[in-house]
């Protein structure tokens, strides 16, 4: 029916497409976040999980107090540009067919569907994600670092709390700046358009229960505090599902769930 | 014993001259003669206390060595109550230590109790009084450590500023305040109030302390004052709110900046530009529609034990913030903090009031916090430096404001500032 999760990298996005739902992680501060535990402050965010687009807009209304107005019918198609990202070369095969079948659909469907890079700083924000990441590890967990250290798993003990010992001040406060930079570029680029058709993950959820998967696809729109949706779309070579994902300007929630349900229509 | 400085009795410590045990035993005797007056503590255990200090004297080392520390009763400790001024949580202990607490236990400092905040760090006053004098308040929301530390109990305390909760406080009591840049400090277990500003804060008796302190809650090696810095580049900004400013206060800031001229200071007037102008209404926007929803638990399950002021107050005029005006407001924000950060091409700092005046008589009304919102909106480090006493002979201070990210060169700056206050 409804669900919450949580997205620090990927963590709301990503799990929707490997289970072909649909999905939802809001602008950046727009869930309240009090009684969630903090893995990152600078990048987690709640997100939503539902059977329809319709039912996210109900969904975002209850979980920020504001009225709900549900999702509107557009005039006219939105305005699309295609991003893979700078990791384009990591997207499998399926997941770029996903994507430009959608963007091929979409275009039949009357918008204007434009290829776009992302701006330049944008590029850094990848290694910058992992620094933010790494930084809270130690701090955000001091308490359990202190007091039951050998009750958190090997990987947390490395990648998060060792791993974020090892920062120092200057690069820790480049990221966030960083951040700030790429987010006033990316702002920029919707004079000109009104949604970002990309894909939720590198494929198919992996084989195997070890690890949940790659962030690449997510983690720039995390640290851009932009919204995404993700919906599902095919099937990949494994019989699993390939989803598309739609990214909106910050802030801008309720047209990114316009503009998904517009694609959702030309999608049938 | 004289109150000491957290550094003066770490080098003691270290020196072996002084044990936790001894100096906890100090702060405990000054606490239990004034504390009937002064009621900064909403939780202190003297037992707990003193194992904690026989355990540091045990532990040996660590950055904070035995130093005792109190923490606002918003923030988390795994063995104390966290009580928040609220009936919903009297006596409720939570199931961990906050960042910032499990950090100093991990400097080895002791956790000597939990300090008195308002009603969930907002306007409904705790009991405290100003330790200069008790018919007045000592502000708030961060009443309690600014009261422990002005008068000895603590050299060192936890405050929290979502407007102007730590600075304002720490000038009322007459000590130093340190906000840090935004996001600096890790906020894991204090309540969330406005999670687009709450800061975490610091309040000591000098800067020394506060850079010592200031290392542990970052988990990053310790970065000495630099003594050496010259005159900096003074921008002296009264603010669209000058006006609201005391007779006091006024005076005070312009012989401040004449006189750290005559010293060596470049200094220049600056004011925001005109789109700024209304930049509080914007911080209270966004403090307002966030607010109420952090609280939605205690707003929607135990609303009777919620105060009227408070339920009356934000709580309200939160749900009546529109979603457009919250994120208009979060955009003016930004557009504000680019143009500080703008400011800082000119100038070292910032030279601003740290509150309206005085602290106000009454222990009903924390005190205004608009000279402080502004900055905590901004993002930018502020340090409040005690400066002087007003007309009733209680302190005022003057705020220093950086850069953001360099908090380091904003400390030694406001030494220097400090060593030519006359």
């Amino acid at each position: 029916m409804l669900a919450t999760g949580t997205q620090t990298g990927g963590s709301v996005i990503r799990p929707g497409a490997f289970c072909g739902i649909i999905a939802y992680k809001p602008s950046y501060g727009h869930f309240p976040p009090a009684g969630m535990k903090a893995n990152t402050e600078w990048l987690d965010t709640i997100g939503a999980y539902a059977r329809s687009i319709d039912d996210i807009a109900l969904f975002r209304a209850a979980l920020m107090a504001i009225p709900y107005r549900p999702i509107e019918k557009l005039e006219k198609p939105p305005r699309i540009a295609v991003c893979f990202t700078h990791h384009k070369d990591e997207l499998s095969r399926e997941g770029t067919k996903a994507v430009m079948d959608v963007a091929t659909a979409l275009r039949k469907a009357g918008a204007s569907v434009i290829e776009m890079e992302l701006p330049s700083p944008v590029r850094d924000m990848t290694a910058g994600q992992k620094t933010l990441s790494a930084f809270d590890g130690p701090r955000a967990a001091a308490d359990e670092a202190r007091r039951a250290y050998s009750l958190l798993s090997p990987s947390f003990q490395v990648d998060k709390i060792a791993a974020g010992r090892k920062i120092d001040y200057a690069t820790w406060a480049a990221a966030r700046k960083l951040g700030e930079t790429g987010r006033a570029a990316v702002d920029a680029m919707f004079s000109d358009i009104d949604v970002i058709l990309t894909a939720p993950a590198k494929g198919e959820a992996p084989r195997g229960l070890e690890r949940t998967g790659d962030a690449t696809f997510n983690l720039l729109w995390t640290y851009l505090w932009m919204p995404c949706v993700t919906m599902p779309f095919a099937k990949g070579p494994m019989g699993l599902p390939v989803g598309i994902q739609l990214v909106g300007r910050c802030h801008e929630d309720a047209a990114l769930l316009d503009s998904a349900g517009w694609v959702q229509g030309a999608l049938r | 014993m004289k109150a000491l400085s957290a550094s003066e009795a770490a080098a003691a410590i270290e020196a072996g001259t002084l044990t936790s045990e001894k100096l906890v035993r100090a702060c405990l005797d000054r606490i239990a003669a004034s504390e009937p007056m002064v009621k900064a503590w909403a939780y202190l255990d003297p037992d707990l206390a003193l194992a904690q200090a026989k355990a540091a004297d045990m532990a040996k080392g660590g950055v904070l060595r035995g130093i005792p520390v109190g923490v606002k009763d918003i923030i988390d400790t795994y063995d104390m109550p966290t009580g928040h001024n609220s009936p919903i949580f009297a006596g409720k202990v939570p199931f961990g230590d906050a960042a910032c607490v499990a950090l100093c236990r991990t400097a080895n400092a002791v956790i000597l109790g939990k300090t008195v905040t308002t009603e969930f760090a907002n306007r409904h006053p705790g009991p405290t009084t100003n330790p200069h004098n008790a018919a007045h308040t000592p502000g708030g929301s961060s009443s309690g450590s600014a009261a422990a530390v002005a008068d000895g109990h603590v050299p060192l305390a936890f405050g929290t500023q979502t407007g102007g909760s730590v600075i304002r406080p720490a000038a009322y009591c007459g000590v130093i305040g340190y906000k840090p840049t935004y996001g600096d400090f890790n906020r894991v277990g204090i309540k969330m109030q406005c999670h687009s500003v709450d800061t975490l804060g610091l309040m000591a008796r000098t800067l020394d302390d506060i850079a010592l302190f200031r290392a542990v809650v970052l988990a990053l090696p310790p970065v000495a004052i630099d003594r050496g810095v010259t005159a900096p580049r003074i921008g002296f900004c009264r603010t669209p709110l000058w006006d609201d400013a005391s007779t006091d206060t006024k005076a005070l800031l312009e012989r401040t900046a004449r006189g750290l001229a005559a010293r060596g200071a470049s200094l220049s007037d600056i004011a925001f530009a005109p789109a700024f102008t209304d930049i509080l209404d914007d911080h209270g926007a966004i403090t307002a529609f966030e607010g109420t929803r952090n609280y939605a638990d205690e707003r929607l399950r135990n609303p009777d034990m919620v105060s009227k002021e408070l339920m009356g107050g934000s709580m309200k005029r939160g749900l009546e913030v529109t979603f457009d005006e919250y994120v208009a407001a979060q955009r003016k924000a930004v557009a504000f903090r680019v143009h500080i950060d703008s400011l800082f091409d000119r100038f070292d700092l910032l030279l601003v009031p740290s509150a309206p005046g005085e602290a106000p008589e009454g222990v009903e009304f924390t005190g205004d916090p608009r000279f402080n919102s502004i900055w905590t909106l901004a993002w930018t480090p502020c340090v409040t430096l005690p400066a002087g006493a007003g007309t009733k002979g209680l302190p005022l201070g003057i705020q220093l404001v950086g850069p953001r990210h360099a908090d380091d060169c904003l400390l030694s700056t406001a030494a220097w500032v400090a060593a030519n206050l006359s």
